[in-house]
């Protein structure tokens, strides 16, 4: 069991905490002049995505969690699993339906994505923060109206629904921002 | 194109802001008579604060330590006679970083002959009155304020009355944490509940410590309190003073004390400073200490919640 002390820790860095991989968000060091000096730390349950608190005397040890992001490109689904793939040692896991989450509403397939493992099994799926996707569904584009202002709910090929200016019509390619959510712009071929 | 990296994290204005606010400290002591002194920062003994990791440097087989604090050295110098005094320096604690920590930070110590603890008080409001005119001095005692903001009686609550407290509060505190004593359980309440709501728009006096938190400060009279306080200003703890111990009996006994502790946290013994031991035998005057964190103080200055923002380079 690796542990690691409070001195070493820092953002970004995965503990196990009551049986789940978690990541430091915060870390706040406390110590009075004259008194014990502890740690306050913000902890992301990657399991479960809540974040928790946790306050360690400092220099205590606390047990490390085997987690690696890993770059992954993401090849298709089948139903049940999102398969990816190592695009150096074409390496291949699948991931199932908890794990890829919210991300599977950006995936058509070749995405590069960053896999999270944990002790080799896939917790978590990042897509890329843009993607490219085609408009399948959305109400006719109003002709002339690119001076923004409306917007109007757009279906992508992957089922996602992202709000669109007034004038954008079905088939069109757009760029979206997938940590918001929202459309950046059109694609022109 | 190189890091950005090498570029200090203070701007301007802060570095205007230190430059004025030690020109402001120098010339309120010379107006007082205090004199400015100098001591070294490498020692080949230290403080024995049980709570306190030191660093070292050295060369072939010698060690020094960075000093804690200048208090020893000062101390000294009270004793052969210096009068009174005060010192800008840096000082050095290992593994303390954090928003109000850096292991490497300016500190203001000065020592009044004659003084008594409400000399110092008063002192010390004028001088933070430069930069807060009118903020008035509120007084709070360490007892009366844990049992009014938590109705825990220092002396008679069972520990596990502090140990229950603290398990209610937010943050999982660990089990390490709560194996504490008296005092360590105290201080956690205090550090998480208590003096992060003193000195908002005041000068939050801290007084009426514990005799066994009493480090190098005289007990009163019916040995139940340490002569000592802290200033918090916007909940953070700016100095902390002593009506200093003279006793040298009572100084070699403290230090064997905190060496035990020390042995008990399992933190190295410090060598101790036979030559405070010595210069105390000698005589020290009687005297009130205080020691000011500069960097915290130009933090609230400036308005600032990062000690990061007034200092010029990280300290790693």
């Amino acid at each position: 069991m690796a542990t690691v002390s409070t001195n070493e820790f820092r953002g970004g860095l995965k503990l196990m905490i009551d049986g789940d991989p978690c990541s430091i968000i915060e870390n706040e060091f406390v110590k009075p002049g004259k008194g014990q000096a502890f740690n306050r730390v913000k902890i992301r349950n990657l399991m479960t995505g809540r974040v928790i608190e946790r306050t360690y005397k400092s220099g205590e040890s606390v047990e490390t969690a085997d987690v690696v992001d890993t770059d992954m490109q993401f090849l298709y689904g089948d139903g049940e699993y999102w398969h990816f793939m190592v695009p150096e040692s074409f390496e291949q896991i699948a991931a199932d339906e908890k794990a890829v989450a919210d991300a599977a509403k950006w995936l058509k397939g070749q995405e590069d994505c960053v896999v999270t493992l944990w002790e080799g099994r896939p917790i978590s799926v990042t897509p890329p923060n843009f993607v490219e996707l085609e408009i399948t569904d959305t109400d006719p584009g109003v002709r002339g109206d690119t001076s923004g202002g409306g917007v109007k709910p757009a279906t992508l090929e992957t089922g996602a629904v992202v709000r669109v200016p007034l004038f954008i019509d079905i088939g069109v390619v757009i760029k979206v921002d997938t940590r918001t959510g929202e459309y950046v712009s059109r694609v022109k071929d | 194109m190189g890091s950005p990296d090498w570029r200090p994290q203070a701007s301007q204005s802060v570095r205007r802001l230190r430059a004025k606010v030690y020109r402001q400290i120098r010339l309120f002591f010379e107006q007082r008579d205090v004199l400015e002194v100098d001591t070294p920062i490498l020692s080949s003994s230290a403080s024995t604060d049980p709570e306190l990791s030191h660093l070292y440097c050295g060369i072939d087989d010698i060690n020094f330590y960075l000093q804690t604090s200048p208090e020893f050295a000062m101390k000294r110098l009270l004793a052969s006679g210096a009068g009174s005094i005060f010192q800008i320096c840096r000082c050095f604690r290992g593994g303390e970083i954090g928003r109000h920590h850096c292991s490497e930070f300016v500190m203001l110590e000065w020592y009044r002959l004659d003084f008594s603890l409400q000399n110092l008080i008063q002192e010390t409001s004028d001088l933070l009155q430069l930069w807060w005119p009118g903020r008035k001095v509120i007084h709070y005692r360490y007892r009366d304020i844990l049992k009014a903001r938590t109705g825990l009686d220092y002396d008679a609550s069972d520990l596990d009355d502090f140990r229950q407290y603290l398990g209610q509060k937010p943050g999982n505190i660990s089990p390490a944490l709560l194996a504490g004593d008296r005092d360590q359980l105290c201080d956690m309440i205090f550090a998480i509940d208590i003096t992060p709501t003193l000195g908002v728009d005041s000068i939050a006096v801290l007084s009426g410590y514990p005799a066994s938190q009493a480090q190098f400060a005289k007990l009163n009279e019916a040995g139940n309190e340490a002569l000592r306080f802290e200033i918090y200003l916007d909940g953070i703890e700016l100095a902390n003073a002593y009506e200093e111990l003279l006793d040298s009996k009572q100084q070699s006994l403290r230090f064997s004390e905190q060496n035990k502790q020390r042995e008990s946290l399992s933190r190295p013994p410090v060598n101790v400073d036979q030559n405070l031991i010595s210069a105390m035998e000698q005589g020290l005057p009687q005297c009130s200490g205080i020691a000011m964190g500069i960097d915290r103080l130009l933090m609230l200055i400036a308005g600032k919640s990062d000690i990061n923002e007034v200092t010029e380079f990280p300290v790693c």
